[in-house]
């Protein structure tokens, strides 16, 4: 490949999404449904490559997935969360966080800061009134190759 | 206020520091947002774009307080063609956004080191920019930023997907990190091709000077993430860091090469392009650049005499069409005419 195909290759061209997923036949015949919000069908966003509105994500779900499996690589979101809305979303995420902090520093044998870590999701565990002995948390501890933290 | 972010070469954000090697020249951030229950720009009519604008109006204060810098809102109904270019090469804004001539605006901070696009492609487009290689510190401002607005209006966010965008390239954090880089010395001995595959595959963008599909002038490249998916915002901004240390390094390794190698001969081509510099009565935008990346190649490895600070940075924004006319303030400059006031300016700053 020549260096200036970097530059001069329109990678966000009007075909791109229609050829990188879908095949022109299924974009044809299976999607005319509309997203009951903004009325935009699945083609449109095929021509254009943009939805019309955030419930776009919700009409084209089964279409999305695997759109943003090829793109991204993955479907896990792993960014920050608002803080206004849905707080019970915002304890799991940062459960979640911890979590792979707790893990960090157990493979660091930080075994001091672990016990700290796991006080902290115990406390937002309590606040979501889910189970204190959450699995996930031993889970970790195995994978991690290390024998779990004397309680 | 816009006349100051118009008229002079260097805002604050970018006056401020630069790296003692010049060759991180800024750092980026951009955050893509969107309202709840307002369809996308792209579907918007003219009444939800006024929404949206006025939205971002009554977030003005709220910045204000949140920030330790003033703030204004530009629409674009006040602003002429050239003034929108001139916007572009200063890269606050996007050339798609320039395109537009009404229901947009923009919101700058004083120094313009934020700068927020209102009904782009997404209704808002949070810009930190930073002189030198601090993301970390680019990001966090564009987070007081979007906090300041998201205690105000509810975004469109779903536990799945994260932060909703227009285009699914952008789904998920929203977060594009980006770094304009200066590569002389990778670039004359053809070993950043190599570089630029690798860095490709590992699933980075790498433009020129004017993002998408724009040439790269003056061996000035930019390098932005593409994956806003499966990673966390601090993860982007290290891998990001990691990188362009990476490339700064090997920057580094390929000008000791060559002051290992024929020195008179590469002392040879810094002085004929600084003299050109000098004495030129006609240059090219394209020149230009081309020409001033060799003096600051040649000033970094002490071949030739240090120009005062930022000299390179305000000459590649004079350098620039749409400013270099608002500089010479003549709104119709036939691209002869240009190109002698560019030589002008060119050789009035570094004869100085």
């Amino acid at each position: 490949m020549k260096f200036d195909d970097f530059f001069s290759s329109d990678f966000f061209g009007d075909d791109f999404f229609t050829h990188m997923v879908y095949s022109d036949n299924m974009v044809r015949n299976g999607n005319e449904r509309r997203c009951p919000h903004c009325g935009m069908t699945f083609r449109d966003f095929n021509q254009t490559g943009k939805f019309g509105c955030s419930q776009c994500y919700e009409a084209f779900l089964p279409e999305i997935e695997p759109l943003v499996k090829r793109l991204q690589g993955s479907l896990r979101y792993e960014g920050r969360v608002p803080s206004r809305g849905n707080g019970v979303f915002r304890t799991k995420h940062q459960i979640k966080r911890l979590r792979q902090e707790l893990n960090k520093v157990i493979q660091a044998e930080n075994f001091e800061e672990a016990a700290k870590i796991r006080d902290e999701i115990k406390v937002l565990e309590n606040s979501l009134g889910t189970s204190v002995s959450g699995t996930d948390v031993s889970t970790l501890h195995k994978d991690s190759g290390h024998e779990p933290l004397s309680k | 206020m816009l006349d100051k972010i118009l008229d002079e070469p260097l805002n604050g954000w970018l006056s401020e520091s630069t790296e003692a090697n010049h060759i991180v020249l800024s750092s980026r951030i951009r955050l893509a947002r969107n309202f709840k229950d307002i369809q996308f720009t792209n579907r918007n009519e003219a009444k939800d774009l006024e929404k949206v604008n006025q939205m971002m109006r009554n977030v003005l204060a709220d910045l204000v307080k949140a920030d330790t810098h003033q703030y204004s809102n530009i629409s674009f109904e006040q602003l002429s063609d050239v003034d929108k270019e001139v916007l572009v090469e200063k890269h606050l804004i996007s050339p798609n956004l320039a395109d537009k001539s009404t229901n947009r605006s923009l919101i700058v901070s004083d120094d313009a080191s934020i700068a927020i696009m209102v009904n782009e492609e997404d209704h808002i487009r949070i810009q930190a920019m930073e002189a030198g290689l601090q993301l970390k510190k680019a990001y966090n401002h564009a987070v007081l930023v979007d906090d300041a607005i998201e205690s105000k209006y509810n975004y469109a966010f779903s536990e799945q997907f994260g932060y909703l965008t227009a285009c699914p390239t952008n789904v998920g954090t929203g977060l594009r990190a980006s770094v304009m880089i200066h590569l002389p010395a990778l670039t004359l001995t053809g070993r950043l091709n190599r570089i630029i595959r690798s860095i490709v595959q590992l699933g980075y963008t790498v433009r020129g000077l004017y993002g998408e599909g724009s040439d790269v002038l003056g061996n000035i490249y930019q390098i932005s993430n593409q994956r806003t998916m499966g990673i966390s915002e601090e993860e982007t901004i290290e891998q990001l860091t990691k990188v362009v240390e990476g490339l700064v390094a090997e920057e580094i390794k390929c000008r000791d090469q060559i002051k290992a190698g024929d020195f008179e001969a590469f002392e040879d081509k810094i002085w004929r392009s600084y003299g050109i510099l000098q004495y030129a009565r006609r240059l090219s935008g394209k020149e230009a650049l081309s020409l001033l990346s060799d003096m600051q190649l040649g000033m970094d490895m002490g071949v030739l005499p240090a120009a005062p600070k930022n000299t390179f940075n305000k000459l590649i924004v004079i350098s620039r069409p749409y400013f270099l006319s608002k500089y010479a303030g003549k709104a119709d400059m036939s691209p002869a005419e240009r190109d002698s006031y560019r030589a002008k300016v060119v050789r009035d700053i570094l004869c100085k």
